[in-house]
């Protein structure tokens, strides 16, 4: 082939562009330690970190849905273990009360200690989560129930406020969510109810009602499995909450490092590949300087 | 058999004349070695015949000056100019198509900071994915005025990032439209040449003229016009062209026909078409600049226009759905979040009534405060299949547009490469025939300059005899 000036000239100036080219790839692949700088640099790529990463910003969020039900279930689960405390006590009381050697003035000092424990469980029923009751179903501004109260002051019935049975859910994975409130109707007002056999023990006692009493004493058992089967509940929801976080972790891991393995750049091979852009670029270089101020026309004269 | 001296002259300077024309063509040659189009000269020398039965000839003669050019590659870079055009300009156009869904480096986010905006987050898919975990964040305090508030700026932040794709998408047209009319004057310029030149040309030649200078500059202009639009070229042997687009003239001996653009509407977004301007029937351009500038205008552009109006009308549709059986802080209900009037990625806003008052954001689905039904329900819309026919989320909706618009891209960047290589290696092959080599040049003076200082030694040997018989 016939090989002219302009050809030898022209080859060198394409080859030259296109290795400078590289060059300036690899060099901004490096600086911004991505190999994504373009749309266009690898499309499918690009759609699939995407995808990853508006999945990876979805499971931070479920963890932290996952987080704050997490914490009013435990502030639920340690109202529940203080009412089954109080109920077990409450249960000796009545056993005390319904002993026949028990006289009026004791039976008296333990209708007021039960007096007291009522109280208490009212102003557990009024738990509250960040400001919110958390037994009020979804009426988390108010307080779960209305105490009617006599001209001494003493509680006389007790009555839930509004529909305090809404459900309170949280998105804790991607279509799955879980219900992170118990209902105050289901935990106070149980089988029995709490506010009721309270008020019933309290008067039997101060009335000397030992049949009374001791009707009660069943009741309170009652109460006390009907607890313990409500914790069991948030319990196991708690345990499933952790389950799905961790298991979130464990998604999340892996996809980071997909992600990275589309969008990192490769350090090691990038320096490497570099490295020999720049022997070919210098090659071409000097071999262009050699060879295109050479003609016979030096040679001639 | 008789020769007279004096014809021993006669043919010393026939050899001097010849020589000379050689050395001319040779230095016409070198002095161009760099002229874009310039196909070298070269002289064809002819031993001149004695005009009588017997005789030794009466010396050189130059036959004829060619111009060193391969037809059948001239047609061929043509062709590939016609293909190389057109991926140049849709590399160029998708270029900025590109840049646009890149350009939004730190408008806002937490997330910004490296140079490819979306996996940043700061681009649309991030915003999306922020505005649905804002709602998230609502449900888990379907109480709060905060995280009302976060919902609000994240709603407006994709409604300014929709905007702002739109206008930047829309300026890229008008860009774009620019060029289309400046290719078009060019092509008309370029056509008025090869007009011109056609006149000239015959003339040139005429009496053994010679046209090469002419045919160079012809043959360019046709080369540029190739990588415009898709032309066909008829060469005539008085050296006159005929150049054709999809059938019709666009120069026919001195009659130049320009081509006109004309722009009209189509569904709501201006498109161009080229008509020629003598009997104004369409142009079908299919390669070249003008057909990849025309393509990105309006074909790319638009679908993305369009697509991304698709996504801000499904945004607003859902979530105002959704929104409008919820209850507001205050008890409002019925409330749209999304101005339900501005469904397209130009106008799309969050309504005035939640601007006005962020109680006015529903969270609650039965309407009590606590209840976080309605924020996700909302947020569930994540990965409701919104678009296309239900077939896809608003995200992935996204992600595909993108990968998409890098795709249509890429395919651009290497058609154009792989078409620059295969150009380049077309033109090697070309200037191997009409290339100037210094090389050979030099040689050539050599050859022509010792055959000159013969020649002159035998008209001076010649003159000598003369003198010897003269004194006689």
């Amino acid at each position: 082939m016939r090989v002219t000036t302009k050809m030898a000239v022209g080859t060198l100036v394409n080859n030259l562009d296109r290795s400078y080219e590289r060059i300036a790839r690899f060099q901004t692949e490096l600086s911004s330690g991505t190999r994504l700088n373009n749309i266009s640099d690898d499309p499918a790529a690009v759609e699939r970190s995407l995808a990853l990463r508006g999945e990876l910003r979805q499971i931070e969020q479920f963890q932290k849905n996952n987080d704050d039900g997490k914490g009013w279930l435990e502030i639920s689960e340690a109202t529940l273990n203080e009412l089954q405390t109080l109920f077990t006590e409450t249960r000796g009381l009545a056993v005390q009360g319904a002993s026949s050697t028990y006289n009026d003035s004791q039976r008296d000092a333990l209708s007021d200690q039960v007096n007291q424990f009522l109280e208490h469980v009212i102003s557990l029923s009024e738990s509250r989560y960040r400001g919110r009751y958390i037994f009020s179903g979804t009426q988390t501004d108010a307080p779960p129930f209305n105490a009617q109260r006599d001209s001494n002051g003493d509680i006389q019935s007790v009555a839930e406020n509004g529909d305090i049975n809404g459900n309170i859910d949280r998105a804790i994975a991607e279509g799955t969510t879980i219900q992170i409130n118990v209902s105050g109707g289901g935990v106070f007002d149980g089988p029995k109810g709490a506010f009721n056999t309270l008020i019933k023990l309290r008067d039997s006692l101060r009335a000397n009602d030992l049949d009374s009493v001791r009707i009660v004493i069943s009741d309170l058992s009652d109460m006390q499995e009907n607890i313990s089967s409500v914790r069991g509940l948030v319990g196991a929801r708690v345990n499933r909450m952790e389950m799905t976080y961790n298991l979130l972790d464990r998604v999340s891991v892996e996809m980071t490092s997909i992600l990275s393995e589309d969008e990192d750049v490769d350090l090691a091979s990038t320096i490497v590949n570099l490295r020999q852009e720049e022997d070919v670029f210098q090659a071409a270089l000097a071999s262009g300087n050699m060879v295109i101020p050479q003609s016979l026309m030096d040679f001639i004269g | 058999m008789n020769s007279p001296i004096s014809h021993g002259l006669e043919i010393g300077r026939r050899a001097l004349r010849a020589q000379q024309a050689a050395l001319s063509a040779t230095s016409q040659n070198i002095a161009n070695a760099n002229t874009p189009g310039f196909s070298r000269r070269q002289a064809n020398l002819e031993s001149a015949a004695s005009g009588v039965p017997g005789g030794i000839g009466s010396g050189v003669d130059v036959a004829s000056i060619v111009r060193k050019r391969s037809r059948f590659l001239d047609a061929q870079v043509r062709v590939e100019q016609q293909v190389l055009g057109r991926w140049e300009a849709l590399e160029e156009a998708m270029g900025s198509v590109e840049v646009v869904f890149n350009d939004l480096a730190g408008a806002g986010s937490s997330e910004a900071g490296t140079v490819f905006n979306e996996t940043s987050g700061v681009g649309l898919s991030g915003s999306l994915s922020r505005f649905w975990n804002a709602w998230q964040d609502l449900a888990n305090v379907p109480e709060s005025g905060a995280a009302r508030a976060v919902i609000r700026q994240e709603a407006v932040f994709l409604a300014n990032i929709l905007h702002q794709y739109n206008t930047q998408l829309r300026d890229t047209q008008v860009e774009l439209d620019r060029s289309l009319m400046d290719e078009v004057d060019q092509i008309n310029g370029i056509i008025d040449q090869l007009a011109a030149i056609n006149t000239e040309i015959p003339s040139s030649k005429f009496e053994g003229g010679n046209a090469a200078e002419l045919e160079d500059r012809r043959d360019q202009l046709i080369e540029q016009l190739s990588r415009k639009v898709d032309i066909s070229v008829v060469e005539r042997d008085n050296g006159q062209v005929s150049v054709m687009l999809s059938g019709h003239n666009l120069v026919e001996i001195d009659r130049a026909v320009h081509l006109r653009m004309r722009h009209f509407s189509q569904n709501g977004l201006s498109a161009a078409r080229v008509f020629f301007a003598d009997d104004g029937s369409p142009a079908a351009v299919r390669e070249g600049r003008l057909q990849g500038l025309m393509e990105a205008r309006d074909e790319v552009i638009p679908d993305l226009i369009v697509r991304l109006d698709q996504l801000a009308k499904g945004m607003v549709e859902e979530v105002n759905l959704v929104h409008r059986g919820g209850f507001g802080a205050d008890g409002s209900s019925r409330v749209d979040f999304f101005d339900a009037g501005k469904t397209s990625a130009g106008d799309i806003a969050v309504d005035e009534s939640i601007l006005q008052d962020l109680d006015n954001i529903a969270a609650s689905a039965d309407g009590n405060m606590g209840d976080n039904g309605t924020a996700l329900a909302i947020s569930a819309l994540r990965d409701k299949r919104m678009l296309d026919g239900n077939s896809t989320t608003a995200e992935s909706f996204y992600n595909e547009l993108l990968g998409e618009v890098g795709a249509r891209s890429k395919e651009a960047q290497t058609m154009a490469e792989n078409h620059r290589l295969f150009d380049s290696q077309l033109e090697n092959r070309r200037q191997s025939v009409q290339g100037v080599s210094l090389n050979e040049e030099a040689t050539q003076l050599i050859l022509f300059q010792r055959a000159y200082q013969a020649a002159a030694r035998t008209v001076s040997i010649v003159d000598n005899l003369l003198e010897v018989t003269i004194n006689l």
